[in-house]
């Protein structure tokens, strides 16, 4: 079967005054159709611009350097301004990370969900209208006919982030790329947005890329996880692989920060900082944070060594030079 | 529908309940009105032609029969202020039509595309700011010939900078807000989310700009119309008046007394409207 998503060695730099920041520096991955794939990682590891980039949403000094980005069949690096327009929103919808900023504060909501319908010429205004009162109903707003006629500021911040869900799922995409969906939200909600997103994926049966950078989160809902760390990918694998028996230090130590109420552990902080993003560290990123650090990490990156079935590694504990 | 009270309290009408608590506003909002109606309908509102002569009754001072007296040539001077209204009317909107055009324009494309669309620009604004506007008026007038449109012209060509740079920095402001990069991630095209996105979110200054740069254009027109630049006479003007009442003023004073009041009042109730706006705006979050 074909990948729905192929993503090959994607690096993604920002020219800055002073110097290069590879805000992504060589991932590669697969996504296939229905599948649910969470990127994991601290802020400022790459997950938002890696995946900003399959749209082309990214500002003007970001360069796309010798990658490739194939999306159902289409070479997303090398569409037109008007055939990408034709797959953002319709074929690939986008959540972002705060809803209250997201909604535009001085349209109703009803016209902000079947708006995207409208652009991407699928339906008429009143069809439009029709599937935006049921998908607002299928996100779970209540009394969604009236709710239609109201503006963002009369909407709480779950409510809003389920308007956006509706949003970014009105025109049956394919993919559903969620940045950081719960951050901005209290703890109740975002699992509530969590249950929302499965019980959407579910009905509506697209693929979903889900970014966060709490493990927890991932648990009962992705399939396969990328953990990120400083523009790289540290591990690849199945969700259960990866939670039962991670591979990598870095995992470890991001599966260590998981507070549990039932398990009597304590909790233990990652050493040190993150590295400055324009001058990395050689070798593994993370090797000045890492307790089982060697000589080679110091002066080689390590490749992704295969620790299971479809199960990565980049850390040259699992392999020789 | 159920949530009636809920309903409808948009960005608007949260504007309107601030703006009506500010008597002031209100007050200067009627006076508006009641301008632009006695300006629309002049001609049937006007006792007399605003140039018939009646040289029986040469500086008549103000009476029932001139209500606002009469001037050197017995014309009755309550027709001519009614008519000075209506041109500052035509010429406050007109003008200002032009430079919102020309400032939305040239603003809201600065400021979306940025780069060197914006340098280009916005250069192009700084030397129409920098330029002595009232010459610039005048040669443009006596280029032009008289009449609304050159006056139009001739206002619009130093005017719309300050607009640009307005519409420029407030889309600047909204360009890097979340929706807008939302509206990008579904799919809409740049012209959608200038128009949808981007203007009406930079509308609420705007329209304190425009109001309260409607006076400024109908001074500048009584400004060229006191050395005879403006409208073309027996067409009257408020500068055209009030430089002939100037002259006359130890003897007739209400020649001087009734342009220059009618002239304030009328500048005062539109930046009483604009200064209402600009409070009921930036009040709002």
């Amino acid at each position: 079967m074909n990948p729905l998503l192929s993503i090959d060695n994607l690096r993604v730099y920002f020219h800055r005054p002073e110097g290069i920041l590879k805000a992504v520096d060589g991932i590669s991955y697969n996504l296939y159709e229905g599948e649910v794939l969470g990127i994991v990682g601290e802020s400022g590891s790459g997950k938002s611009v890696s995946v900003l980039s399959i749209l082309r949403l990214l500002p003007s000094n970001a360069k796309i350097a010798n990658s490739s980005i194939f999306f159902d069949g289409k070479d997303m690096l090398k569409l037109s301004k008007d055939e990408l327009q034709n797959v953002r929103g319709k074929d690939i919808g986008f959540v972002f990370q705060d809803p209250m900023s997201s909604l535009n504060p001085v349209i109703t909501v009803g016209q902000q969900v079947m708006e995207p319908l409208l652009w991407h010429n699928l339906y008429g205004k009143d069809e439009a209208s029709d599937r935006a009162k049921k998908m607002l109903g299928m996100v779970g707003i209540p009394s969604p006919e009236e709710r239609m006629e109201e503006y963002p500021f009369q909407f709480s911040g779950g409510m809003r982030q389920r308007v956006m869900i509706a949003i970014a799922l009105i025109c049956n995409p394919k993919l559903l790329i969620a940045d950081e969906p719960t951050t901005s939200l209290d703890v109740t909600t975002q699992a509530q947005i969590i249950r929302l997103l499965k019980n959407m994926k579910s009905e509506l049966g697209m693929s979903v890329i889900l970014i966060t950078h709490n493990l927890a989160l991932t648990s009962n809902f992705c399939d396969r996880l990328i953990i990120m760390y400083a523009s790289n990918m540290m591990e690849t694998g199945r969700t259960k692989d990866i939670l039962n028996s991670p591979s990598h230090p870095y995992t470890r130590f991001l599966l260590d920060a998981v507070p549990d109420i039932e398990a009597d552990k304590e909790l233990v902080p990652i050493p040190g900082t993150t590295p400055d993003p324009i001058n990395p560290p050689e070798g593994c990123k993370f090797h000045p944070r890492c307790p089982m650090s060697t000589d080679i990490c110091k002066i080689e990156t390590p490749p992704l060594f295969s620790v299971g079935d479809e199960h990565y590694s980049a850390c040259w504990l699992y392999g020789r030079k | 529908m159920k949530n009636k009270n809920r309903v409808g309290r948009s960005y608007w009408s949260n504007i309107w309940r601030k703006f009506k608590r500010n008597k002031l506003a209100i007050l200067g909002l009627i006076f508006v009105f009641v301008l632009v109606f006695l300006g629309i309908f002049a001609p049937w509102l006007a006792p007399y032609p605003y140039d018939e002569v009646h040289y029986e009754a040469v500086w008549t001072p103000p009476c029932k029969e001139f209500l606002a007296g009469t001037d050197q040539l017995g014309r009755a001077i309550f027709s001519r202020l009614l008519y000075s209204l209506r041109n500052a009317i035509i010429v406050g909107f007109g003008a200002q039509a032009f430079i919102v055009f020309i400032g939305l324009a040239v603003g809201l494309i600065a400021g979306f595309y940025g780069g060197r669309t914006d340098n280009i620009l916005m250069r192009i604004v700084d030397i129409v700011y920098s330029f002595p506007s009232y010459l610039l008026n005048i040669i443009l007038v006596l280029v032009l010939g008289r009449g609304y449109f050159s006056i139009f012209v001739a206002i619009a060509a130093t005017g719309w900078a300050g607009m640009a740079r307005l519409v420029r920095g407030q889309t600047l402001s909204v360009k890097s807000r979340e929706f807008v990069e939302a509206a990008r991630a579904s799919g809409a095209s740049n012209g959608r989310i200038m128009f949808r996105y981007i203007l009406p979110n930079t509308i609420g200054p705007i329209i304190y700009a425009i109001f309260s740069g409607i006076p400024g254009v109908m001074l500048v027109e009584s400004g060229l119309s006191l050395i005879g630049l403006g409208v073309r006479p027996p067409m009257p003007s408020w500068g055209l008046m009030i430089s002939e009442g100037t002259g006359q003023f130890l003897y007739n004073p209400y020649m001087l007394l009734a342009p220059a009041g009618m002239l304030v009042l009328t500048i005062l109730s539109f930046n009483f409207v604009a200064f209402g706006l600009r409070d009921a705006i930036s009040a709002r979050e």
